[in-house]
């Protein structure tokens, strides 16, 4: 079939196109047989093919950025050409939605590219973080410190009021799963004992990126439908490349992280509480001895003043089979607090890959293997990434391609997130007796066996003050080695996500193309809690599989008549996601100790099963046509139908316009190397989850003796539900001058996302507490900026400047009909609401009562006064974040420094809450250079009559009094990061000319080396429990850790 | 041509991969495998009968609200609560999961509205015998109003008209608490005598009274009496004419008791499930109390509390001392006795012997119906104490004592005598004792020293999510403080 369509004088002419400036390939140059229409475009590879028709003999080869060429055909089949680039233009393929390669110049919306090398430079095992402070309008959230933690990334803010509001990602054309399992009181800082298993995007292996397309707004992304509203990052991987030598490639990094941003324990007075003795100690006496002993019991730290001349029985000289048995020691502050605990992290990264290419085909296999353990004891991290593409050209016209990777992840001893014992941070930011010597805290056993922990129940004595009974069950808090050494969690999850692609040139101007896409996973996960802890025993096992599929099939269309380039492409697509769960687990407890199976259980045990499945079929559209390479217009439409959905309301249209002009190329200036400008429109959706449509019945477990319960959901389901639709339009410009050395490139967006679905909170009395309803809009409106310099260019001495900036202006325009705001959970003190005509997560909290000339009121006797109600107190969401990187390169050494930065948002810090409820604080002990504890706390606030207070109250009323004001607890969460440096080194070839190896690159690299500025005390703004919506409220995070790392990498 | 019949190929082959089969599948696909569109209303009853149950007996509403507020109990550490500093967002649990239920793990999940939802059930099941039918759904009104005057008593006004109509009343307009309490007795009075004792009721399900319709019959009209007594200083009329007809009407022959299931600790009882599941250590038995029952030689005092810890002695902790002063007591006060905390089959009692008498006691005194009321006040401490499992030989005993003795006075030294010994038997059912505190005023409690405010309060805060959900409603509903009084707290 393919040859009936050649005409018998036409002849073929292919080819090869590269850079002169370093040999690399460029595709979707224009190759034209002069005075006619025929011609192509070349592909990925650089490669061209085009027919030339009888009497045809010059190639036109023309591209943006690069000088035009005519080349004569003579009697050649073959013209490889190397072009040169043009200095008057800058021109970058960027690969865009649906992995089309685009000349950047000619797209009608903002997008910035990544490539691999930054995402790289720092090493980062995260994928999301590694993108933190490099692209305008992207936001990310995450504590790097977690061991394999949760990040949240968002882009041009939150669109969704209670929905999805993270990208898709796609690699290499396959979306990838990025769910998170965190509860939701696990985002609002509640634990509940619950791990953090991270977001499942973070197993895509950052060693394997070629590039990252970031696809900002709805024109971008439309043809995404239903799943494109809150952008889209696009992967392209590495692929196999000619190259001089054999094709291995070998990468090696070695990385240290080291907890910071911990709360300071103050370190005068000790923990425990001030009995009413003479000491302030419990004064006790045990066979004929006496002694003193602190509050053990107590999680907090109000007890008495050090003093080094007076002993005290420790927590720890309880054990009369230990040599320390009635061991006195002084009472002052520890050697070692509790910062000790954290150990260093060492991350190992090495990763290998073969890769090599022809003239009909490329293959690359790589493995890369991390293992990292955490800075707390006892995790680590174990991830093995075998990824593998290859393509084929099987004929003339078909090529086969497939790439795919398959991920191993491992982890042991994940941090327990939020407010929760086996979270260490729980007692040491929040709950803790700040006399406590850590290196005494690993001795977590009693001889016999059971627990020894700093919070026992402890002393019980008799009415004339003797000794009747030591009690070791913890109170509240076990010995923090003991819940990081008897507990147990472990998971694993094995995934594997690749594509499969075949493409077929029917003429020169038309290819069909089939591609099938799979992302799958399956992972389970183990938790323990030993007996003789504060929790009951437990053991359980959760079972998760996730699969989705996307069968995609399209046909493409590529001509340039005279100056009118077209690309059309009608394709369609079905998706099919499955996902289920299986959890089993002990009830009443483990019958043995320190054997964890379900089948330990002392009653029952419990089982639950989840399912859901969910499917899309779409068709779309995307025509794109040029003038004469300076005026470009996009169409493009799809549509979804999804089975989320009802009947009537499950079609979904998706259209975007986008136009762009380079003005550059008919304004004749020397001085402007480039200059476009660019206006898109676009609507993208936001689907719902499925089995919201029909009201049903909960099962409830379990059974009351032969009796099944089952109960109506908290939540209503609503049958007529439709998607979320943003529409947005953008406007941008770009320009680059003096030989390209400057530039910025300017958007301006405006964004609604209208009938949000919303689980609004109902009055329980209705018999509901919430509803699922299909209303309200959000807008989104900002401005990105990027912009770039080459600040100096002396003899091989470069400096350049990059700086991305963004603003948000995030308004909740509406809600519901009736509704005013809906309620999003929150802490004791603070909760987080979504209130029409503010900004998104508003945080709610009480306030003091003020004074008309805004100073907080005391009353008469010096106690402040709180104010009757909660207020808003500002919002989560930033005004501006940006990111400023230098670049410094010398002879193949290169210097770079990240500095990121968010403007406005604020936090609530439960931690702070607590830590100053409890004592542990420097601020609970001085005020201005005053001990309050002995002086009295003045609080700074006016009396009724506007005159300054001057009345000192007990300091211990003041920070236990007010806990539940949530105003001093709240910061403007702000910050300057000092966020990523790299110095790098790459040998030059001749030197080692004579070695095996070659391409030889060293760096040393340090990671969130310092917050700069912030307004929050001790703790880092930046951190999250969970992805979800629910930002703004900390507590007990672990702490970030600073990374410094080496890295070493080299050819054969 | 042939270029034509390859368009037309394509064209078909995309058709048949992406639309052949996709759209018939999506209904099916959006089936929720995970819950079933329908349930018989046993199902639903059983688990109202158990989380309305729970709730009633649960920290929250009783041993850390009821119990704090009538100085039955003391904290021994982080002493917000008996010190009065709430914060409104406390109250949105309780409010909520009475309601609606609240998905949570280790808490019940559904409230007073799967009683509902079974009621409809029940109601358009046309294959269902008229007697039948009509006890079924006696059961679930008499439940229903038990648990309403349970959020009832402790918010004061609050939404019942129409409340449970989610299409037609999205925003429930807050009741005042007279119509709530007339029309809980319109209802229960109905639900009694539509019962059939001789048809059957609740077959499976009914974890109460396993279909008991005698049982149901006896609990409505207790309730109607505890119902009609409440209301004695504010609506006394009506309150007359109900506790007349309660008293001559069949009454429950024993106390009424759910008992808990130890077969699964999320079954067990809830002082059980806070004391040795979740080994929280907060209470104590108040010094108040343990003066009060050592001044009259109770008997009872033993089966309260533990001795205190290296002695034989209870030592009560006193009542509203600061985090400091509470805690330096803790390991040398008496502990809640252990058969309350640490059996998980206690049982909840939902109305006692007791209490129907102290109701005769007080129906007599206030000259509602004939009898002698001391006779029944004496009836009322008995049946205590056998509640409480005393030597039958103890009570004459305790009877005889001064402190104890039935002051005939006058109706105040009456009503005082019944309110002090009712104060003393309603220990651990803090939801009721709280109710009975507030509307006799006796013994007269005053707040301790660590006090945030200046008297006890005397209601629960409406929740923050009633701010957000049903604003209009609730503003209506009166000023949100602890301290005005319900309409029947005089």
């Amino acid at each position: 079939m393919a040859t009936a369509v050649s005409i018998a004088q036409d002849r073929t002419v292919s080819g090869k196109v590269t850079s002169s400036d370093d040999g690399s390939t460029l595709p979707g140059v224009n190759v034209v047989v002069k005075g006619t229409t025929q011609g192509g475009v070349t592909d990925f590879e650089g490669n061209y093919k085009i027919t030339v028709p009888e009497g045809g003999n010059t190639l036109v080869f023309s591209f943006i950025g690069l000088e035009s060429q005519e080349v004569e055909i003579g009697s050649r089949s073959v013209i490889d050409v190397q072009m040169n680039s043009d200095v008057q233009q800058l021109s970058e393929v960027v690969v865009t939605a649906l992995g089309i390669s685009r000349e950047k110049a000619s797209l009608g919306y903002s997008v910035q590219e990544v490539s691999g090398e930054d995402v790289q430079k720092t090493n980062e095992v995260n994928i999301v973080n590694a993108l933190q402070g490099q692209v305008a309008g992207v936001q990310i959230q995450g504590s790097a410190g977690a061991l394999g933690g949760s990040s949240r990334i968002t882009i041009r803010g939150a669109n969704s009021l209670t929905g999805e509001n993270q990208p898709l990602f796609v690699v290499d054309g396959v979306p990838i799963d990025n769910r998170n399992f965190a509860t939701s009181s696990q985002q609002r800082g509640f634990g509940g004992g619950s791990y953090d298993y991270g977001n499942s995007a973070s197993d895509i292996n950052p060693a394997d990126i070629e590039s990252m397309t970031v696809l900002k707004g709805a024109a971008a992304t439309a043809i995404y439908g239903s799943r494109g509203s809150n952008g889209v990052i696009v992967i392209t991987t590495k692929k196999g490349a000619k190259d001089k030598g054999i094709g291995i490639e070998v990468n090696s990094t070695l990385t240290f992280d080291n907890p910071y941003a911990m709360v300071d324990h103050q370190r005068e007075y000790g923990g425990g509480a001030s009995y009413p003795t003479a000491s302030g100690f419990n004064e006790f006496t045990q066979d004929g001895t006496s002694y003193l002993a602190p509050a053990y019991g107590k999680d907090g730290s109000w007890g008495p003043k050090y003093d080094p001349d007076v002993n005290v029985r420790h927590w720890d000289s309880w054990d009369p089979n230990s040599a320390n048995y009635k061991e006195v020691r002084p009472w002052v502050a520890p050697e070692n607090d509790y910062k000790s605990f954290f150990e260093t992290g060492v991350t190992r990264n090495n990763s290998i890959s073969l890769s090599k290419a022809n003239d009909t085909g490329s293959f690359r296999l790589g493995f890369t293997n991390i293992d990292q353990d955490g800075t707390l004891p006892n995790s680590n991290l174990k991830r093995n990434t075998i990824t593998f593409s290859a393509t084929q050209n099987l004929s003339d016209k078909l090529t086969a391609s497939f790439s795919g990777s398959y991920v191993n992840a491992s982890t042991t001893g994940r941090n327990v997130t939020g407010y929760d014992n086996k979270n260490p941070m729980q007692a040491f930011l929040q709950w803790y007796q700040v006399q406590l010597d850590t290196d005494r805290l690993k001795d977590y056993t009693l001889a016999d066996g059971r627990q020894q922990t700093w919070n026992a129940i402890g002393i019980t004595k008799d009415g004339a003050g003797e000794l009747i009974d030591y009690n070791h069950a913890p109170n509240y808090f076990d010995n923090p080695y003991w819940v990081r050494e008897r507990n147990l969690q472990e998971d694993v999850r094995n995934r594997f996500f690749g594509n499969v692609d075949l493409n077929y040139k029917i003429t020169d101007h038309i290819s069909i193309g089939g591609k099938i896409m799979r992302d799958g996973y399956s992972s389970q996960a183990f938790e323990g809690i030993a007996p003789g802890g504060v929790d009951q025993s437990e053991y359980s096992e959760v079972t998760r599989h996730f699969s989705e599929m996307n069968y995609d099939a399209r046909i493409s269309y590529n001509k340039t008549v005279n100056d009118i380039s077209i690309s059309a492409t009608l394709g369609g697509n079905r998706m099919k996601q499955s996902y289920n769960s299986i959890r089993n687990g002990t009830v009443g407890g483990l019958a043995l100790a320190g054997f964890f199976n379900t089948s330990n259980s002392i009653q029952a045990p419990n089982l639950s099963t989840y399912e859901s499945e969910k499917a899309i079929n779409s068709i779309y559209f995307i025509g794109s046509f040029g003038y004469k390479n300076f005026l470009y217009l996009d169409v493009l439409a799809r549509n979804d139908w999804s089975s989320a959905l009802s009947k009537e309301d499950r079609s979904f249209l998706y259209p975007a316009v986008t136009a762009s002009f380079v003005f550059s190329e008919v304004v004749d200036a020397s001085w402007l190397s480039l200059g476009k400008i660019r206006v898109g429109y676009g609507q993208a959706g936001n689907d719902t989850g499925p089995y919201q449509l029909d009201d049903v019945f909960d099962p409830i477990n379990p059974n009351f003796g032969t009796s099944s319960r089952y109960s109506v959901p908290d939540t209503r389901n609503n049958p007529d539900l439709v998607n979320e639709l943003t529409t947005e339009i953008e406007f941008g410009i770009e320009a680059r001058f003096l030989d390209s050395r400057v530039g910025f490139d300017f958007t301006y967006y405006d964004r609604t996302t209208d009938d949000q679905i919303m689980s609004v909170a109902s009055s329980a009395t209705t018999g509901y507490r919430a509803k699922w309803v299909n209303a309200g809009s959000m807008r989104n409106s900002g401005i990105e900026l990027m912009l770039d310099a080459l600040v100096l260019d002396l003899s091989g001495f470069q400096w350049n400047v990059a700086l991305n900036l963004a603003t948000y202006n995030n308004e909740v325009v509406s809600l519901a009909e009736g509704v005013d705001e809906i309620t999003m959970g929150g802490t004791w003190a603070a909760d987080l609401r979504i209130v029409k005509g503010e900004s998104y997560m508003g945080l709610y909290g009480q306030d003091w009562k003020r004074h008309e000339n805004g100073q907080p009121l005391v009353d008469e006797n010096g106690y402040p006064v709180a104010a009757d109600d909660r207020t808003y107190l500002g919002s989560a969401i930033a005004d501006f974040t940006g990111g400023l990187r230098n670049t410094f390169s010398w002879k193949g050494i290169s210097l770079s420094a990240l500095f990121d930065f968010q403007g406005g948002g604020i936090i609530h810090s439960t931690s702070l809450q607590w830590a100053n409820y409890s004592g542990m604080t420097p601020e609970t002990v001085r005020q201005g250079g005053v001990d309050i504890r002995a002086e009295g706390y003045l609080f700074e606030g006016v009396f009724d009559d506007g005159s300054a207070n001057t009345i000192r109250i007990p300091a211990q009323d003041y920070f236990q009094g007010y806990w539940n004001i949530a105003s001093p607890n709240v910061y403007d969460a702000s910050f300057i990061k000092f966020r990523e440096a790299s110095l790098a080194y790459a040998l030059p070839n001749k030197l080692i000319e004579n070695w095996p190896i070659r391409d030889i690159r060293v760096s040393f690299f340090g990671r969130n080396l310092a917050i700069l500025s912030s307004n929050l005390p001790y703790l880092d703004p930046q951190a999250v429990t969970g992805t979800g919506n629910r930002q703004g409220l900390e507590n007990a995070q672990v702490p970030s850790t600073r990374s410094w790392g080496f890295n070493i990498g080299f050819k054969l | 041509m042939k270029l034509l019949n390859k368009y037309k190929l394509i064209g078909v082959i995309t058709f048949l991969v992406f639309f052949s089969s996709c759209e018939r599948d999506f209904d099916e696909l959006n089936t929720d495998p995970n819950s079933p569109v329908a349930v018989p209303p046993e199902n639903l009853l059983t688990n109202a009968l158990f989380n309305l149950t729970y709730s009633y007996w649960d920290r929250d509403l009783n041993f850390e609200f009821g119990e704090l507020m009538v100085q039955h109990m003391a904290q021994n550490e982080y002493t917000e609560e008996q010190n009065y500093s709430f914060a409104q967002a406390n109250f949105d649990f309780r409010w909520g999961n009475l309601y609606a239920g609240w998905d949570a793990t280790s808490a019940p999940q559904g409230g007073m509205y799967d009683l509902v939802a079974a009621r409809h059930m029940i109601e358009i099941d046309e294959s269902m015998p008229t007697a039948i039918k009509a006890n079924k759904l006696a059961v679930i009104d008499i439940f229903l109003s038990f648990s309403f005057q349970m959020v009832t008593d402790l918010w004061g006004n609050v939404p019942y008209s129409q409340a449970f109509k989610p299409s037609e009343y999205p925003a429930p307009v807050y009741d005042n608490q007279a119509d709530i309490y007339t029309g809980m007795i319109t209802t229960v009075t109905d639900a009694v005598n539509s019962i059939n004792v001789s048809a059957e009721g609740f077959t499976s399900g009914d974890i109460l009274f396993d279909g008991n319709m005698a049982a149901w019959k006896s609990f409505g009209n207790a309730l109607l009496l505890r119902m009609g007594m409440r209301i004695s200083e504010a609506n006394s009329a009506l309150a007359q004419s109900t506790v007349s007809a309660a008293l001559g009407a069949s009454l429950p022959a024993a106390d009424v008791m759910f008992i808990f299931d130890g077969a699964n600790q999320d079954l067990a009882n809830p002082f059980y499930q806070d004391r040795i599941i979740s080994t929280r250590d907060d209470f104590r038995i108040s010094e108040i109390l343990v003066n009060q029952m050592l001044a009259n030689n109770d008997p009872r005092l033993v089966m309260y509390a533990d001795p205190a810890p290296g002695g034989t002695e209870i030592i009560g902790m006193p009542y509203g001392l600061n985090d400091g002063g509470a805690f330096a007591l803790k390991n040398s006060t008496s502990d809640i006795h252990e058969n309350i905390e640490n059996d998980p089959t206690a049982p909840a009692y939902l109305i006692t012997r007791s209490e129907i008498e102290f109701f005769r006691a007080e129906a007599i005194a206030r000259g509602w119906v004939s009898g002698s009321a001391q006779a029944a006040y004496e009836a009322a401490i008995t049946a205590s104490m056998n509640q409480w499992g005393v030597n039958p030989a103890d009570i004459a005993t305790y009877l005889a004592e001064p402190g104890v003795a039935y002051n005939t006075n006058n109706l105040t030294t009456q009503l005082e005598s019944i309110a002090e010994q009712k104060w003393v038997a309603l220990y651990s059912n803090g939801v009721e004792a709280y109710s009975e505190w507030r509307r006799l005023d006796f013994p007269v409690l005053s707040p301790g020293s660590g006090a945030f405010e200046s008297s006890i309060p005397v209601r629960m805060l409406y929740p923050v999510t009633e701010d957000g959900t049903n604003g209009e409603s609730l503003a209506a509903a009166g000023a949100n403080t602890l301290f005005n009084a319900v309409w029947w707290d005089k």
